[in-house]
C-alpha cells in the first residue's frame, strides 16, 4: 500500500471504526481456520506459516501538505500486515496478506491459490499484486525499502500502478544456463483498487514482466507493463490507459542500486518518471542512501510547477536488529506535480521549493 | 628457519581448510536416493529447486541464524551471509512468491526431522552425523 492521499476518507465513511474491529476480527478467525485446516493436512510438514511487517512513520513538511497531512504538515503512517499461507498439498497454497493501516480500512491486499506445475512454472489464481518493476509487489513493506516513501513512480497520486489484480497469473522461469535466467510472467483480469475511482471503472487488464537475472550475482534487469481499457460512465467511452517500467536492480551484501524508468498513458496524456536510487551499507547495521526522482504528469507541460517534481532524497537506516530498522530521511522537493495530483493542492498555488522530513521505524518477521 | 615458517603456514592453511571443509554435512533421508552436489543443494536451499527426482517436494530445514553452521553453509554453499539470505526470502515472502526453510533449533531437531520425512534435506554440524541419516554433501 503506497502512502494514500484524499480518498482516505472514502475508506472512513464506509467502515467506521467499529466495523473495522469487527472486520478484524473475523480476519484473524479466517487466519485461525487456516490454521487449523493445515493441522489435518496430509503434508509431512509444517503446512501453516505466518509471516508480517509493520511501519510506523512520522513525516513533517514544510510546504504543500500532502499525503493527508494535518494544517501543520504533519503526519504520521502506522501500517500492519500479515501474511499468511496454508499448504494445501505438495504443489498448491494458498496465500492472503491481510493490512490494515491508520490511513485506510483493514482489507485483503492479495489473497490467491498458487498452484505449481512445475519446478519452474506457476499459476496464480485470485487477488494478486500487479508484477511491475522492483517494488509493487512488496511497496508497503518499508523495511524492505531504501527509503519509507517510496519513488514517485509507486505513488499513488501519480497513477502509475494499480494495487493489484483480480484474475490468472502464469510465471515461467527459463534457465540459461551460465547465462542466468529468465523469468517470464503473464496475467491477465480486472484491476483491484482500495481507493477506486468514482467516475470510471477499468475493464479488461492484461500484462506482463520479464526479468533477466544475469550471472553477476544480484544483478538483474526488469521491463513490465501492462493495458487496460477504461470505461468513463458519464459518457460510456473507453480509454486505452498502458503503464510500463524498465529497471535495473544490483544489490549485494554491502550495496544496493536501484533505477527505474516508467511511462503511462491515458487517453492523449502522456506522464512519465524516473529514479535512480543508491544504498551503502557500513558495519552490517548503517545505510547510507540517496536517490534522485523526478516525475512529468504531463509531458506537454514539463516546466509547470503543477506538473513537474523533481525530489532529492537523503537518509540514514540503522539496523536495531536483524528485522528491526530505524531510519531518517529528507526529502528536498522542486515543483509540487504529486500534491497536485492527489488534489491537495491547487494548481498553480503550491510552494516551489518544499522539504518533507521523514523518520520511520520499520520490522518484518 | 625459512623451512620452518613455510611448514608453519602450511599446517595453518592446511588446518583452516580442513576445519572450514568439515564444519557441516548436507544430510537427507536414508531413503531418499538422490546424490546432489552444493550446486543443487543451493538451488534446493533459493527455492530454485523445489522437487526431487521422483517429483516429490524437497523440504529444506535451517539452524538459527545465530548458528555458526549456518553461517558456514550459508558462506559456503549460497555463497551469501545470512543476512543476505534472509533478506532474498523476504523478497520473496512478501510478494508472495515462495517461503524459506524451516529454522529447527538444534543439530538434533534437523537430525529427527529429516530423518522422519523422506523429502527432507537439512545440514549439521559434521561431527554430529549419525546413521540415522544420510550424507550427500560434505
Amino acid at each position: 500500500m503506497a502512502i494514500r492521499f484524499s480518498g482516505n476518507s472514502f475508506g472512513e465513511e464506509i467502515m467506521g471504526k467499529s466495523a473495522r474491529r469487527s472486520s478484524l476480527r473475523i480476519v484473524l478467525g479466517v487466519f485461525a481456520a487456516m490454521a487449523a485446516a493445515s493441522a489435518s493436512s496430509a503434508a509431512d510438514f509444517d503446512a501453516f506459516d505466518l509471516h508480517g511487517y509493520g511501519t510506523q512513520t512520522y513525516a513533517q513538511t514544510n510546504g504543500n501538505a500532502y499525503i493527508d497531512a494535518d494544517q501543520k504538515g504533519t503526519w504520521d503512517n502506522n501500517i500492519l500486515a500479515l501474511v499468511g499461507t496454508v499448504a494445501l498439498g505438495d504443489k498448491t497454497k494458498l496465500w492472503a496478506q491481510l493490512e490494515t493501516s491508520s490511513l485506510e480500512a483493514t482489507r485483503f491486499s492479495w489473497f490467491f491459490l498458487d498452484f505449481q506445475l512445475t519446478d519452474d512454472s506457476t499459476v496464480h489464481v485470485g487477488r494478486v499484486k500487479f508484477p511491475l518493476g522492483v517494488y509493487n509487489e512488496t511497496i508497503d513493506a518499508k523495511f524492505l525499502q531504501q527509503s519509507s516513501l517510496e519513488p514517485a513512480v509507486y505513488q499513488q497520486a501519480a497513477d502509475f500502478v494499480h494495487d493489484a489484480y483480480t484474475g490468472v497469473g502464469y510465471d515461467h522461469v527459463q534457465h540459461l544456463g551460465d547465462a542466468g535466467k529468465i523469468t517470464w510472467q503473464i496475467y491477465g483480469g480486472n484491476a483491484y483498487d482500495t481507493d477506486p475511482p468514482v467516475a470510471s471503472r477499468d475493464r479488461r487488464i492484461y500484462g506482463a514482466r520479464v526479468t533477466y537475472a544475469t550471472p553477476i550475482d544480484g544483478l538483474r534487469f526488469l521491463l513490465s507493463g501492462y493495458r487496460t481499457q477504461v470505461q468513463i460512465l458519464a459518457t460510456d467511452s473507453l480509454i486505452n490507459e498502458t503503464r510500463w517500467i524498465a529497471s535495473v536492480d544490483y544489490v549485494n551484501s554491502d550495496w544496493d542500486l536501484k533505477s527505474e524508468y516508467g511511462g503511462h498513458k491515458f487517453g492523449s496524456i502522456d506522464s512519465d518518471a524516473y529514479y535512480v536510487q543508491v544504498g551503502r551499507t557500513f558495519a552490517t547495521r548503517w545505510t547510507v542512501f540517496g536517490r534522485y526522482d523526478s516525475v512529468i504528469m504531463d509531458k506537454s507541460q514539463t516546466s509547470s510547477d503543477s506538473f513537474s517534481q523533481k525530489i532529492l532524497v537523503a537518509g540514514l537506516n540503522f539496523k536495531v536488529r536483524s528485522n528491526v530498522s530505524l531510519r531518517v530521511e529528507n526529502q528536498f522537493n522542486r515543483g509540487y506535480a504529486l500534491p497536485v495530483a492527489s488534489g491537495e493542492v491547487q494548481q498553480g498555488l503550491g510552494k516551489h521549493n518544499w522539504n518533507l522530513l521523514i523518520v520511520g521505524l520499520h520490522f518484518i518477521f | 628457519m625459512k623451512r620452518l615458517i613455510f611448514g608453519l603456514l602450511v599446517t595453518i592453511v592446511w588446518s583452516a581448510n580442513a576445519t572450514y571443509a568439515g564444519d557441516f554435512a548436507v544430510i537427507v533421508n536414508k531413503a531418499n536416493p538422490t546424490a546432489a552436489d552444493k550446486a543443487a543443494v543451493a538451488k534446493m536451499y533459493t527455492g530454485d529447486k523445489k522437487s526431487w527426482e521422483d517429483g516429490s517436494a524437497i523440504a529444506t530445514v535451517d539452524l538459527p541464524e545465530d548458528n555458526a553452521v549456518r553461517s558456514a553453509f550459508s558462506t559456503e554453499v549460497l555463497g551469501k551471509s545470512v543476512a543476505n539470505v534472509k533478506a532474498f526470502w523476504a523478497q520473496l515472502i512478501f510478494s508472495g512468491k515462495g517461503l524459506p526453510p524451516k529454522v529447527l533449533a538444534s543439530d538434533d531437531d534437523v537430525k529427527k526431522f529429516v530423518s522422519g520425512n523422506k523429502g527432507a534435506i537439512g545440514y549439521v554440524k559434521a561431527s554430529a552425523v549419525d546413521d540415522s541419516v544420510k550424507v550427500v554433501a560434505k
